[in-house]
């Protein structure tokens, strides 16, 4: 395939940051948060919580950060869901990856996610890592339950541990699958070195190409 | 001479200064107890050559004139509890694991009584009479042994091995206990761990026998084995806790109240011997350990093992197999390899215990204990004292607990517990006659019990709560002895709890890896199409 391409800027350096950090903090808190559940013996409970604690401390501090981030630069629009090529987008993963046809969109600086990415970013960010941070926060602060009014509510550590561990395991399977997708570019690499250094090659539109 | 205000305060301020400065000079001294104001050897009353232990008391009395009416008042002389809640306990009327009741061996109970001997019946409680003040007040430590030996106390009462072993100590060491009355009666002070020791270190049959947290190892004990206790820690003797006002002590078993303190002392209040009277709820630098004290008693992780001081506690009593006599038809001991007894005619088999584990329950400070006469349990295991509490009625904690099983004889017609009559000079009177079935009955009639003729044995539990014998903290329970994949899971056996780190979800473990597996399957599978679809491709 010769198409035309073009390096365009797609990932700024803070969300760069933030990706390679919340990774990072997530899988070191899924080592430790499994750990912690029984599964199996690593560092030590008493390592594990707090490994996992701290971690859990850095990785609210960077969503403060990021939240703030994305309301103040618009980027949170890229996460808005949208039915324009979502059939063509799914259609592909099923049938033209295979037959080795085009990829049915590519990113820009208006849209960075495919409308499918668009989806499964936005339940991580509005479900999962929500239902994970409001189990987890409960969790840490078991002890004053009885002071916030919860246990009268009939809360217990057994459903919320129960919540996390859910939670927990939903955002494995997020990982398995991005990890799967991110190597469906043109190249295995393509948008893991995207993500490293920003820049991301995308065939130039044949109508908006320069005329020779 | 009377002064005016303006002259008192100047002369308090020397007084203080000066008071201080002895203070500060015997600090190291009088470590936590107080200097006497009352030197005995000194008193004209006790300038006598006491042949009688009574005597002694009667000495005492002349200056102490209401010390015998306050001794009255309190359990120690009563042997009777009447609980809040109406239950009436007190060692004279409920049973327990090891010599079983006391209605029909009063006698011999007589030599732990503070009083001089106690009445054959004590159904209508015990009469206030002369108090023995030396059983606690005597501070050579050695006043103990003319007590028990002069009141002609049953040797098994003390001596698991009827003495056996201890006349062999005296053969090869000489008579260790030589002090004349009147030198005990000169140096009586405050109580010691020794004086309070000599009974309840040796309740149960031998030392450290009943409780496993209480033994003659606390006497001077190492660090190691009580932080509280010992000299290198805070050098406490019982009373430190278990004080006491008008004689009426502190921290009886009885009720526990423990379990809802969560107050520091209050002088307004009195003394309460709790851990939390002195420490408060929150004791600890780590504050995720502070925020399990709401269900974990103290005691549950500073006290991680029991009879830590070379002393072994009871585990079992067989008296079932008690009555056994030698060749020459006399009773006989067997000694096990560390020199305990364990087989005597007089008790059946005995197992010990050194370095226990504790079995952990929920305990709300109701202790429910059991009269003579007791019912069996028919479809198992008879409990002789019930340990009240669960996780949800948001008051019990989870505290740690000695339990020894008993083989104790019962009535196979009304299936209860039968009482034994083991003292005394009758035949009918098991450590002389060995008869089981005349020792019950009369045993059941002291007790007000029937008894059919018709006997078994049965096997009971008694559990103990452990509150001494803290270790320091450093040996304290860690996180990982009840969390984690590697730990020992030390409170899987506690009902209504979730501890985290101890799988106790299978299904959600189950079907969490599943959708892990297949979703891996999915995408390698995926993965596979794509790379096989890729490869036809460039073959074309």
């Amino acid at each position: 395939m010769s198409a035309v391409t073009e390096r365009i800027y797609i990932f700024k350096w803070f969300e760069r940051f933030w990706h390679w950090s919340q990774a990072l903090l997530i899988i070191l808190m899924a080592i430790t948060g499994f750990e912690i559940h029984g599964s199996y013996s690593l560092f030590g409970f008493q390592s594990a919580i707090d490994i996992h604690v701290y971690s859990a401390w850095i990785l609210i501090v960077l969503w403060v950060f990021t939240i703030f981030w994305h309301l103040t630069t618009g980027e949170y629009k890229h996460y808005i869901p949208t039915w324009q090529g979502l059939v063509q987008q799914i259609l592909y993963y099923m049938q033209g990856i295979f037959t080795g046809a085009p990829h049915p969109f590519h990113p820009s600086a208006k849209a960075k996610h495919n409308p499918l990415q668009r989806i499964a970013y936005l339940m991580l960010k509005v479900m999962m890592i929500p239902l994970i941070w409001a189990s987890g926060l409960l969790y840490l602060f078991y002890s004053d339950w009885a002071a916030l009014g919860l246990v009268q509510l009939g809360l217990t550590l057994e459903q919320v541990a129960v919540v996390h561990v859910i939670a927990a395991f939903l955002l494995l399977l997020f990982l398995i699958a991005h990890l799967y997708l991110i190597t469906t570019g043109a190249t295995v690499l393509q948008f893991t070195k995207a993500m490293i250094t920003g820049w991301e090659d995308v065939p130039v539109d044949p109508s908006e190409q320069p005329k020779p | 001479m009377m002064l005016n205000h303006s002259e008192r305060l100047p002369l308090a301020g020397w007084r203080f200064f000066l008071a201080s400065l002895l203070l500060i000079g015997l600090l190291p001294a009088v470590a936590a107890v107080a200097a006497p104001t009352a030197d005995h050897s000194q008193f004209e009353v006790l300038q006598f050559p006491f042949t009688d232990i009574e005597q002694i008391n009667t000495a005492c009395v002349a200056c102490h004139n209401v010390a015998e009416d306050q001794l009255h008042k309190t359990i120690h002389w009563q042997w009777d509890a009447v609980l809040e809640n109406g239950e009436q306990y007190g060692k004279l009327n409920v049973i327990n694991a090891y010599h079983p009741n006391v209605a029909s061996n009063s006698e011999a109970c007589g030599s732990c009584h503070i009083g001089f001997g106690l009445a054959k019946k004590l159904t209508d409680g015990i009469a206030p009479a002369a108090v023995d003040c030396l059983a606690c007040h005597d501070t050579s430590g050695e006043y103990f042994y003319f007590r028990f030996h002069q009141d002609g106390a049953e040797c098994a009462m003390c001596h698991d091995d009827g003495a056996a072993a201890m006349k062999q100590r005296v053969k090869e060491q000489g008579e260790k206990y030589t002090l004349s009355l009147t030198a005990m009666a000169q140096s009586t002070g405050a109580t010691t761990t020794a004086t309070c020791g000599s009974c309840h270190f040796y309740d149960g049959g031998a030392d450290g026998a009943k409780h496993g947290d209480l033994d003659s190892s606390l006497i001077q004990p190492e660090f190691a084995l009580d932080v509280h206790m010992s000299a290198d820690g805070a050098n406490f003797s019982c009373s430190s806790c278990h004080q006491s006002v008008d004689h009426q002590l502190f921290g009886s078993r009885y009720e526990a109240h423990s379990v809802g303190d969560d107050q520091g002392v209050s002088a307004l209040t009195g003394a309460r011997a709790t851990c939390v009277s002195c420490h408060g709820d929150r004791p600890m630098q780590d504050d995720k350990l502070n925020d399990h004290t709401d269900v974990i008693a103290c005691q549950t992780c500073h006290i991680p093992t029991y009879a830590r001081g070379g002393v072994a506690t009871k585990t079992l009593w067989n008296w079932s197999t008690a009555g056994e006599l030698s060749r020459s038809k006399r009773p006989k001991v067997e000694l096990n390899e560390a020199g305990r007894v364990s087989y005597a005619s007089q008790k059946g088999n005995m197992e010990y215990g050194e370095n226990l584990k504790p079995v952990y329950r929920w305990f709300n400070g109701d202790m429910v204990f059991k009269a003579p006469g007791a019912d069996v349990n028919a479809e198992g295991v008879t409990l002789i004292n019930e340990i009240q509490g669960s996780s949800r009625d948001g008051i019990s904690k989870i505290f740690p607990f000695h339990q020894i099983t008993s083989i104790l004889p019962y009535d196979t017609q009304s299936d209860q517990l039968m009482p034994i009559n083991l003292v005394g000079r009758s035949r009918d009177a098991y450590w002389n006659g060995y008869d089981w079935k005349k020792s019950l009955k009369v045993g059941a009639k002291a007790a007000g019990v029937e008894f059919s003729g018709d006997f078994d044995f049965t096997e009971t539990q008694m559990s103990w709560a452990l509150n001494h014998m803290v270790a320091p903290k450093e040996q304290a329970l860690s996180c990982n002895a009840c969390h984690g994949k590697g730990s020992v899971g030390l409170l899987d056996d506690v009902e209504g709890l979730y501890i985290p780190g101890r799988l106790q979800h299978s299904w959600l473990d189950r079907y969490g890896v599943l959708a892990l597996i297949l979703t891996f399957l999915g995408v390698a599978g995926h993965g596979a199409l794509r790379a096989y679809f890729g490869w036809r491709r460039k073959q074309q």
